[in-house]
């Protein structure tokens, strides 16, 4: 492949989505066929260039597009290791939720302008993945949050509208902050790419108070988005929007975006050593931990399953930044691991709830009795990953956990252990109780409501169930095999930590 | 290759018998002699490790194993025999539970590295739920709750600790203790003490064993022996190969776990006196006979040196008290006490267990009675052990009254517990022959032996004759008062954590409504902002004052 080409592979994975968006729009409402065509050639073509990409990666290049927006100010896509982990994580998911999304929205109303949007949130998720520098990565972060709104809001209800409302004003609250933040940077040291290590490690003892200034504004900017206690307050509110929507806030998208920007924020833009010696890997553990011990008794207390998951993702997300603060080789990977673990085994679970409600009309943890009987794939998926939530082994949720644990330990920081096991105490009380519930009580003779559907649309909602269901098991189970996350995350922290 | 077999085969039943149809009853017959496959590896002695699964895997029979991995081979396939004749309802989800046992407990028998053992005792420790809600009634249910949260509790100790094993390592994954090395990495103390406690809730060492006598005699009888029988020998391979002397001061550490052991021997003996169901008899028996396990393990911290000579000894005992222990449950479901032939069986590993002797019991005995006599910690620990088997022939004596005095209706004993019983008889005889461990029986010692069983005769005597009535306590004895206790705690409405109920009710106490109304005023947007600036600004302080 020459060169050429090569540079425009970040651009190609980001703008296929783009065209695909506006397609359905030009499309409008009727051309169902022809619609779904679209979405699922988008989404195919986007695992295809991914996978280019990855090819390049894995040969030791480092594909980049630079545009100059104004003089010293670059759009920079650019993907690095880091990047493809977000990236394929993506593209793959997003496969899934399309083929999730055209099953569930089969008869609603409005499916062009959710398709729509739909596609110009993966634009701006693979822009976050590929952006190169913070103000690329900025962009396309408001973008996201702007693409996201019709999604959360896209019932109409007035329940929907307000959660709407929330989510923008906490996002955008968040990106005022972001912006502040940037330019702050931006005048200290100018425009510098994501490199490794960080750019700012030369500025750090004459400016370590505006330093610290700058990071907690970029952290709560990120932060919103990752549902950082106590910026989550929209999350859990965000759950009225439709399962399709709900499955890709959570695992892929929103949430995942903030978590992305915690680690470039600490990994590349700070660095480490710098985070540290600023005290701000201190804060971010603390917040962290505050986070997943928060987050998991919220979700104890919540009786709507689409709720407690909120609360559970809260929780669960904030492992992310928790492997980032704590630092180390080790707990490092196991923080971003569960960028790809979480992401699969949550959008499992949101999956199985969006089918729950659609075919049976259960909504609430107790109406979930007997349903293995009635449902056993789905759930059987909803299982595994609540198994993988939990963190127990041969789930991938374990391999991130003990990662954690075992590099929070090796960097003389063993109160991490008590965060975790918490936190699988925590997770346990809440998800065991529903398998309970779902295997060994007995099945109702009526259910809560739900509508007949036909086989091709249960088998387009509870496939993707199924393989995300897999893919949760057979990324812990294959998690020493080479091209595994894992392996590839060990791989990206030996260039930050050689 | 052998292992692989051993390893997958399990986990195929498991998928077969989920999936149902036709294949869910060729795996439903095929099941029960699948821990036959154990033998393979048992005489091949290979071991294996395989860097491409979960945080890489090694696997492998080794001499500390060997005897625990025969007591598998032996009691889970006769159960299973005797599983596949008797139950008849939910058999898919009764099956499924067996196979992942097994297959988790084929993991954590061949376990060579710390990941690989905690992945087969989690397997094992959340599919025996499976089997012990089998019933689906309210006992079962609460039985089956009650042993999820001290498993869990378990759990939290056992993953600390072993997190901090690897961890202090600065290493992914760390190999085990073997026969000839106990200390292959340096293990802290505080790790060590975790991970004591931690899998003690498996042997039901008191206080941690209130789940045991609710949880075993509630499934069915075939989950019930290997329960009762294999299962709770993975807590004892967890001490074994996880938690050695090492870290903490071995003597000391020693003597509280000899004193907690000889406890349990006599505290589960006593409960299991006040008790009017045969399973449940025998449930307390097994946490009393742990006792003695411990009493057995507490040699190992009391004279360290001695480890490749005590080990053999412990596999030997477990070996003998898992046979037999099977084989009384197994009694359990063949009107035991119908006919003459059938007490016969009864009797027999119910006098092994008293220690009688020629019995296998009665091998484990004198070993462990040097064992503990040689450390010298405990003046008197002789006559301490002959008073335990005194104690376990009353305990047994009740079995006798309780299995004799049921009005059966006969049907045709199965086979399995025919076979079970005579392989408790013989087979630690035939280990002790092989690994050099055998007792030539003298006078003294059978004198020893006797004399305990004569006393407990004379005290049941004494009290058939004053006609003493015995006090009934419930069954688990102490969960009862916490779960009273509990529930004055928490008021109205409320049950153990994630039950879940409707909304309005759930907020009655004063706690979660205050976590609520928190939530509630966070939710508002400038209160989390305001939230933040108060939390940062007070960390940063806490880190400028520090």
């Amino acid at each position: 492949v020459s060169d050429a080409v090569v540079t425009l592979l970040p651009l190609a994975v980001v703008l296929i989505s783009l065209v695909a968006g506006m397609a359905i729009f030009v499309l409008g409402e009727t051309r169902q066929l022809t619609r779904t065509i679209v979405n699922l050639a988008a989404a195919v073509g986007k695992v295809v260039l991914v996978g280019m990409i990855a090819l390049q990666v894995l040969g030791g290049r480092v594909p980049e597009f630079r545009l100059a927006l104004l003089p010293e100010l670059d759009l920079v896509l650019r993907a690095d290791a880091l990047s493809m982990l977000f990236a394929s994580l993506s593209a793959v998911l997003w496969l899934v939720t399309t083929v999730y999304a055209i099953a569930y929205l089969e008869r609603s109303p409005n499916r062009a302008r959710f398709f729509g949007f739909f596609s110009i949130c993966v634009t701006a998720t693979m822009g976050v993945a590929m952006a190169g520098n913070l103000l690329t990565f900025f962009v396309f972060y408001e973008l996201l949050t702007l693409a996201t709104w019709p999604l959360v809001a896209h019932s109409g209800t007035r329940e929907a509208m307000a959660a709407g409302r929330t989510y923008l004003r906490y996002t955008l609250g968040g990106s005022a902050l972001f912006l502040i933040g940037l330019i702050w940077l931006y005048g200290l040291v100018g425009a510098e790419d994501f490199i490794a290590g960080g750019s700012l490690a030369e500025l750090g003892v004459e400016q370590s108070v505006s330093l610290q200034i700058v990071f907690v504004l970029l952290l709560v900017g990120m932060g919103v988005k990752a549902a950082l206690v106590p910026l989550h307050g929209w999350l859990p509110q965000a759950m009225v929007a439709p399962a399709p929507v709900s499955a890709l806030l959570h695992a892929v998208a929103v949430v995942k975006a903030g978590a992305f920007g915690v680690v470039r924020l600490v990994e590349d833009v700070y660095g480490v050593a710098l985070t540290a010696d600023l005290g701000m890997a201190s804060l971010l553990a603390v917040l962290a931990s505050l986070t997943i011990v928060y987050g998991s008794v919220m979700a104890l207390m919540q009786t709507d399953i689409k709720r407690r998951l909120a609360y559970s993702t809260v929780s669960q997300v904030s492992y992310i930044a928790l492997g980032v603060a704590i630092g180390g080789a080790m707990a490092t990977a196991g923080g971003m691991v569960h960028l790809v673990h979480q992401g699969v085994m949550k959008i499992t679970l949101f999956f199985c709830a969006g089918i729950f409600a659609s075919l049976l009309g259960v909504k609430r943890v107790d109406e979930l009795t007997g349903i293995g009987r009635r449902l056993p794939w789905t759930a059987t998926a909803f299982s595994i990953a609540a198994l993988g939530m939990i963190g127990l082994p041969p789930m991938a949720g374990f391999i991130s956990k003990w990662y954690l644990g075992v590099g929070a330990v090796a960097v003389g920081q063993p109160w991490v252990i008590a965060v975790l096991v918490a936190s699988t105490l925590l997770n346990a009380a809440y998800f065991l109780p529903l398998l309970r519930r779902m295997w060994i009580d007995p099945t109702p003779t009526v259910w809560p409501g739900g509508e007949r559907a036909s086989r091709a649309v249960t088998a387009g909602l509870v496939g993707p169930a199924v393989v995300t269901a897999l893919l949760s098991l057979v990324l812990g189970v294959f998690a020493g095999y080479p091209l595994s996350p894992l392996r590839w995350v060990v791989a990206i922290v030996e260039g930050y930590m050689p | 290759m052998t292992v692989a077999i051993v390893v997958a085969l399990p986990l195929l039943l498991a998928a077969g018998a989920l999936i149902g149809g036709r294949a869910g009853v060729a795996a439903w017959g095929a099941t029960p002699w699948a821990p036959l496959a154990l033998l393979l590896p048992l005489a091949a002695r290979e071991s294996v490790a395989w860097s491409w699964s979960l945080l890489g895997l090694g696997l492998g029979v080794d001499d500390l194993t060997a005897p625990f991995v025969l007591l598998t081979v032996i009691a889970w396939s006769l159960a299973g025999w005797f599983a596949r004749s008797t139950i008849a309802a939910r058999e898919r989800t009764f099956w499924v539970g067996w196979s992942l046992s097994l297959a988790g407990m084929t993991l954590l028998l061949l376990a060579l590295t710390l990941t690989t053992f905690y992945l087969g005792y989690v397997v094992l420790s959340l599919s025996a739920y499976l089997m012990i809600v089998h019933a689906r009634d309210a006992a079962a249910l609460r039985a089956g709750r009650i042993y999820l949260i001290m498993a869990l509790a378990g759990e939290a100790a056992i993953l600390s600790g072993v997190l901090l094993v690897a961890g202090g390592h600065a290493s992914i994954d760390v190999a085990l203790a073997t026969l000839a090395q106990p200390n292959p990495v340096a293990v802290p103390g505080v790790a060590t003490a975790l991970l004591l406690v931690g899998f003690a809730v498996k042997l039901g060492i008191v206080p941690l064993h209130v789940w045991l006598p609710l949880a075993h005699p509630i499934a069915p009888v075939p989950a019930s022996a290997i329960l009762s029988g294999v299962i709770v020998k993975a807590g004892l391979l967890g001490w074994l190969r996880l938690a050695p002397p090492q870290g903490l001061e071995p003597s000391a550490v020693g003597a509280v776990l000899l004193v907690a052991g000889f406890a349990t021997a006599f505290a589960g003996v006593l409960l299991g006196l006040t008790q009017r169901k045969l399973k449940t008899v025998l449930a307390y028996s097994t946490v009393s006979q742990m006792g003695l396990v411990l009493a057995a393990f507490s040699t190992l911290y009391l004279a360290p040196a001695e480890w490749p000579r005590v080990v053999p000894v412990i596999g030997l005992i477990a070996l003998h008290h898992g046979l037999n222990k099977a084989a009384l449950f197994l009694a359990c479901g063949n009107a035991p006490g119908a006919t003459r032939r059938r007490r016969l069986l009864l009797a027999l590993p119910a006098l092994s267990l008293a220690a009688a002797p020629l019995t296998t019991g009665y091998l484990a005995k004198e070993w462990l009675k040097r064992g503990i006599v040689a450390t010298e910690a405990l003046a008197g620990a002789d006559v301490l052990l002959a008073l335990t088997s005194a104690a376990t022939a009353l305990l047994m004596w009740r079995v006798w009254r309780l299995a004799t005095g049921e009005r059966h209706t006969v049907t045709a004993a199965h086979p399995a517990w025919a076979l079970l019983t005579v392989a408790a008889l013989t087979v630690p005889w035939a280990w002790a022959a092989s690994t050099g461990l055998l007792v030539v029986p003298s006078t003294t010692t059978a004198w020893a032996a006797a004399w305990p069983l004569l006393l407990a005769g004379g005290i049941v005597l004494a009290t058939v004759r004053l006609q003493l009535r015995g006090l009934v306590l419930p069954e688990g004895d102490v969960v009862v008062l916490v779960e009273r206790l509990l529930g004055g705690v928490r008021g109205r409405g409320w049950r153990a954590p994630g039950v879940e109920r409707p909304r309005a009710r759930r907020l009655g106490p004063r706690p979660a409504a205050l976590v609520a109304s928190l939530e509630r005023r966070l939710a508002e947007v400038s209160i989390a902002g305001l939230t933040m600036l108060v939390v940062g600004g007070l960390l940063w302080l806490a880190l400028w004052l520090w």
